[in-house]
């Protein structure tokens, strides 16, 4: 999808030369009338045209009787009317409008997905697109036009909100308008039948209006569109995610709650970090952060100076920019000669820079102007610790010094009590990101900062596989009606991938396991092959280090024994018997079919770390080798792999170019549903497959 | 030096039980063997039979363990050894030095190993042994079954297992109608029923998560806690002593209600660890938590599938079937 097509294609919906609204009302505190009213207060200047068959006058404008008494065609065509009448009249709606938007609910969300398929049919016909359904209508300040059964007085900013959810979208506006803020367009686009976030999005990126993107989402059926509608974000536009569904819990409420599928929260969370979206842990951080953004500049550099009259104060937000990454500056000879004249005295220039409690409205001034002059200080944290007087002053002068200089972010903390309440609401009314946690303003601070952060994911470099001998063993596993490989054929799938697979053999009977281990050399491993024993060492199937050929003997009949006494009805395919590895780390590589991004890759250290910590982390195939390193330094134990308590660094390139090779393995063989290497054992020098289990797509 | 073949039509028939019976009495010094084993013993990369081990503890045998038993599978014995008579010689000869009484053990099963002359009726012509079949059941299976053997037209003997003393009685008259030897019987003995609970952790190859000190449990019942903490509390079968638990690794609520008297162990299903603090109240009051990877139904059905076995240290066992057994080799 090319976003130029977008941006034309959807002008019509953000900026409509007319709008029809169909169910008009003429009854006040109806959704029909509602919407009616707030477009024509929006001081819209296109031609409305309200539909509703007992004709007369709505708010002073002509209503029709019907869409077809209409002789131009409409660029968006609102429906106010329930589900059911929606589903009758669709098509002769469709017919006349570039745009719909369906506000009743009552489809997917409920299981209604036949009506819900019925409207997209109907506009696909017509070559009309879906807003909705499920949905509480659009704002856009280009128009300008409110055309939602939201409040009707909304502020024109630079914000644009998305929103999945309704309800929460109709409280943003309240929430922004509270805080000062206005909005370039807010868009609600509930059960995504047709038009989604992705479309609206690549129209956002281009529009000039808006400069950061707050968007809500509960599940994503396209993941792979929308993330590489992420990574064509322009630099100069902002987008923040808040992904709700994160617990079990949570991900069953959205399931009931709008039909959409949530896929695995750490997928989307690995999604997000992949393409470099900031993901909002809460509502309240999603709209610190968006405001922050919006009124700010981007910082031009990573030292950050922190501005306070309390010591407590300055340390806990020295801790918080700590947590957060963030570079305190720390050049103590640029921080002496800009701060020291007007350094109170017991005052302290090192960064937390402290004017003490006796500081005023005039010190603060005159360090806060000495910040924003200083050119090696690139983001200011000016924190006050409301003393009880002086509440006009203070609030006078930080609003004064903001005012003043704009160019470098700074962000204010004010706490205490009713004065430093007054001083917060005087600072938010003048569009200043002000709060009354130190926390808040931290991480706003570091919102801003990743907001422009360039993520470089690095690039793909070609590789070389045995693409047919791949196909051959899958397709005869699948020729077979097996959706589980065989752990043979799936570490000659990995080999052929270009995997360092230590040689291995499949014996039959005892005499070829004999002949096996004394041609590889002892000590070796032998384990149970049966695609109804996935996990060996769970029945017994698997012995190691075994070193002559009586124990080969031995570990054969242990091994048959056991797994017809556990899983009677096995049909075992023989004994693998391959070379004993060495110790190294043990790393698990793994790869999954998500329901939203496709196939992703995972990593994590072996056994406990997995099983038990679930250290793991994860990425969308395929993955270019540079975002496999941010991959394997998300995980807590990846200090182990790279070098702990005197051991040597262990072959990391050896791990990345293995996950690598995993993702372009399942990109290219979609058929290949789960894989997992457990374990690949890491060396000073390379890594090697010890077992491997695939599953693969069997059409039944 | 008197030579057995103890052997049995059926599995579960109580082989081990009754061997054990006749070494307990007799005060000779005892032999044993288990030429083909059914119960694999797999410890230090060698290969024997749970049998095997608890003779050779129990009567303090010197061989090592893999000696009491050839192999498990057809196909290795066939392979390492060209001769089977041969190697059931040989390891006669070695197991039985310095012994008054050799006790031999046949398979679960009659036929089994007949191909490679290891079932019980080729050991006890290559050994000149005499042939004791156990029986068990009601008197009519019972009867059946010494019919059977009466038929094979061998020269063998019965020992009744599971039986009370008027059954027993009833049944010796008639056996030895049809020409069959009886040697007596063991009545019901309810503490065999009983498993501990390393073994199971062995059988089930579970990860021992807490509780470790609490291994040597016995487990009497099985109660599958799928249910609310307050309907578990008030099911009678939680009201039971000495049960095994089992349950999902998830179910902190119903881990932490079951770890209290009357539990032996828990076993963790799903493969799912639980929280700290259930693992030290389990390690506090030595209940073990087994965590086992397949779901609570495959579970249980590995759990029912495990047969009660003797182990060596099992004193209590030992002594009721001394105490209890009723059996006269002449």
């Amino acid at each position: 999808m090319c976003k130029d097509i977008h941006l034309v294609h959807l002008e019509a919906l953000f900026n409509p030369r007319n709008v029809a609204v169909v169910g008009a009302s003429h009854h006040k505190g109806k959704i029909g009338h509602t919407v009616v009213k707030n477009i024509i207060e929006s001081e819209y200047k296109g031609k409305i045209y309200p539909i509703n068959p007992k004709g007369g006058e709505i708010l002073g404008l002509k209503v029709y009787k019907s869409i077809s008494e209409i002789d131009e065609e409409i660029d968006v065509s609102i429906i106010t009317v329930p589900s059911k009448i929606v589903e009758e009249i669709i098509e002769e709606i469709a017919k006349k409008s570039k745009f719909i938007i369906v506000i009743a609910s009552g489809f997917s969300e409920v299981g209604n997905v036949d009506g819900e398929r019925k409207l997209v049919n109907a506009a696909k016909k017509y070559n009309a697109r879906i807003l909705g359904p499920n949905v509480f209508g659009i704002y856009s300040a280009k128009a300008p036009i409110n055309a939602t059964f939201g409040p009707s007085k909304i502020k024109k900013g630079n914000i644009a909100v998305v929103s999945q959810s309704g309800a929460l979208g109709i409280a943003m506006i309240g929430k922004v308008a509270e805080e000062n803020i206005g909005l370039s367009s807010i868009v609600s686009i509930g059960n995504k039948a047709d038009l989604t976030e992705v479309e609206i999005l690549s129209y956002l990126f281009n529009d000039s209006i808006t400069k950061v993107i707050f968007l809500y989402i509960e599940g994503l059926e396209n993941g792979r569109e929308f993330l590489e509608i992420i990574r064509k974000k322009p630099d100069n536009k902002a987008i923040i995610v808040l992904k709700a569904g994160r617990s079990k819990v949570g991900a069953r409420a959205v399931a009931s709650h709008t039909g959409s599928l949530a896929g695995s929260d750490a997928v989307f969370g690995a999604a997000f970090r992949q393409v470099g979206i900031l993901r909002a842990e809460s509502l309240e951080d999603g709209l610190n952060w968006v405001t922050s953004i919006a009124s700010l500049p981007p910082p031009k550099g990573k030292n950050v100076v922190i501005v306070t009259n309390g010591g407590g104060l300055g340390v806990i937000a020295a801790d918080a920019c700590e947590k957060y990454g963030l570079h305190l500056f720390d050049d103590m000879e640029v921080l002496r000669k800009t701060f020291e004249d007007v350094m109170p005295e017991f005052g302290s220039y090192k960064n937390p820079v402290d004017i003490t409690g006796q500081a005023g409205g005039e010190e603060y001034k005159k360090a806060l102007e000495r910040a924003f002059n200083e050119s090696n200080i690139h983001a200011i944290l000016a924190l006050y610790c409301d003393r009880g007087n002086e509440i006009e002053e203070i609030g006078k002068a930080l609003i004064e010094v903001h005012k003043k200089y704009e160019n470098k972010p700074a962000l204010y903390t004010i706490f205490g009590g009713e004065g430093a309440s007054k001083i917060l609401q005087s600072l938010k009314k003048n569009k200043i990101p002000a709060f009354s946690d130190v926390e808040d303003a931290v991480s706003s601070l570091y919102a801003l900062y990743k907001a422009y952060e360039k993520k470089d994911e690095g690039k793909f470099e070609e590789i070389e596989m045995d693409e047919n001998g791949i196909e051959e063993i899958l397709n005869k596993a699948m020729n077979e009606g097996r959706s589980r490989l065989l752990s043979n054929e799936a570490k000659e799938i990995l080999r052929m991938a270009g995997l360092d697979v230590p040689e291995f053999y499949l014996a039959r009977n005892i005499k070829e396991a004999i002949r096996f281990a004394n041609k590889i050399g002892y000590p070796i491993a032998m384990k149970v092959v049966s695609e109804d024993i996935i996990h060996k060492t769970d029945v017994g199937g698997v012995v190691l280090n075994i070193e002559n050929e009586k124990e080969v003997g031995e570990a054969y009949e242990a091994i048959m024994e056991r797994c017809r006494r556990r899983v009677p009805k096995a049909n075992i395919k023989g004994i693998e018997v391959s070379k004993m590895l060495p110790k190294g780390i043990e790393v698990i590589i793994g790869s999954t079919t998500d329901a939203s991004f496709g196939k992703v890759v995972m990593f994590g250290l072996g056994g406990i770390y997995v099983e038990v910590m679930k250290d793991v982390s994860f990425r969308i195939a395929p993955v270019p080798k540079k975002e496999i390193g941010r991959m394997l330094r998300e995980v807590e134990s990846y200090p182990i792999l790279a070098g702990v308590r005197g051991e040597k660094r262990k072959d990391i390139d050896a791990v990345i170019d293995a996950i690598y090779r995993i993702g372009m393995l399942v990109t290219k063989f979609d058929k290949i549903m789960e894989l997992d290497i457990n374990p690949l054992i890491v060396y000073e020098k390379g890594a090697k497959v010890v077992d491997a289990r695939m599953l693969i797509k069997v059409k039944k | 030096m008197k030579k057995i073949v103890i052997a049995s039509l059926n599995k579960n028939a109580g082989k081990t039980t009754v061997a054990l019976a006749i070494a307990l009495k007799s005060m000779a010094k005892i032999g044993y063997m288990k030429p083909f084993g059914d119960n694999p013993y797999y410890k230090g990369k060698k290969l024997s039979d749970y049998d095997a081990f608890l003779f050779k503890e129990l009567f303090g045998i010197e061989n090592a363990i893999e000696e009491f038993c050839i192999g498990l599978h057809h196909s290795k014995i066939e392979h390492f050894y060209e001769n089977i008579k041969d190697e059931i010689l040989k390891r006669y000869e070695s197991l039985s030095k310095g012994k008054e009484m050799f006790i031999i053990e046949s398979n679960e099963y009659i036929w089994r190993g007949a191909s490679i002359k290891l079932d019980a009726i080729s050991i006890s012509e290559i050994l000149d042994a005499n042939l004791i079949f156990v029986l068990n059941g009601d008197y009519h299976e019972i009867m059946d079954k010494a019919h059977y053997i009466s038929k094979m037209k061998k020269k063998a003997g019965i020992i009744l297992n599971m039986v009370e003393k008027e059954e027993a009685e009833r049944i010796k008259e008639n056996v030895e109608e049809i020409g069959l030897d009886y040697f007596g019987y063991i009545p019901y003995i309810e503490k065999l029923k009983t498993i501990k609970v390393k073994y199971v952790a062995e059988k089930l190859f579970a990860k021992v998560i807490a509780g470790e000190s609490g291994l040597d449990r016995y487990i009497e019942n099985i109660f599958i806690a799928a249910l609310s903490v307050p309907e578990i509390k008030r099911h009678p079968d939680f009201k039971k002593r000495n049960k095994l638990i089992i349950t999902g690794g998830d179910r902190s609520d119903v881990i932490a209600a079951c770890i209290e008297n009357g539990t032996s162990c828990i076993i963790l299903t799903n493969n799912i660890i639980p929280s700290a603090n259930i693992i030290a109240k389990a390690n506090e009051k030595e209940i073990p938590l087994l965590s086992l990877r397949p779901d609570t139904y495959t579970v249980a059905k590995l759990v029912e599938n495990i047969q009660p076995v003797i182990l060596p240290d099992e004193k209590e066992k030992i002594e009721e079937i001394k105490n209890m057994e009723r059996i006269e080799i002449t």
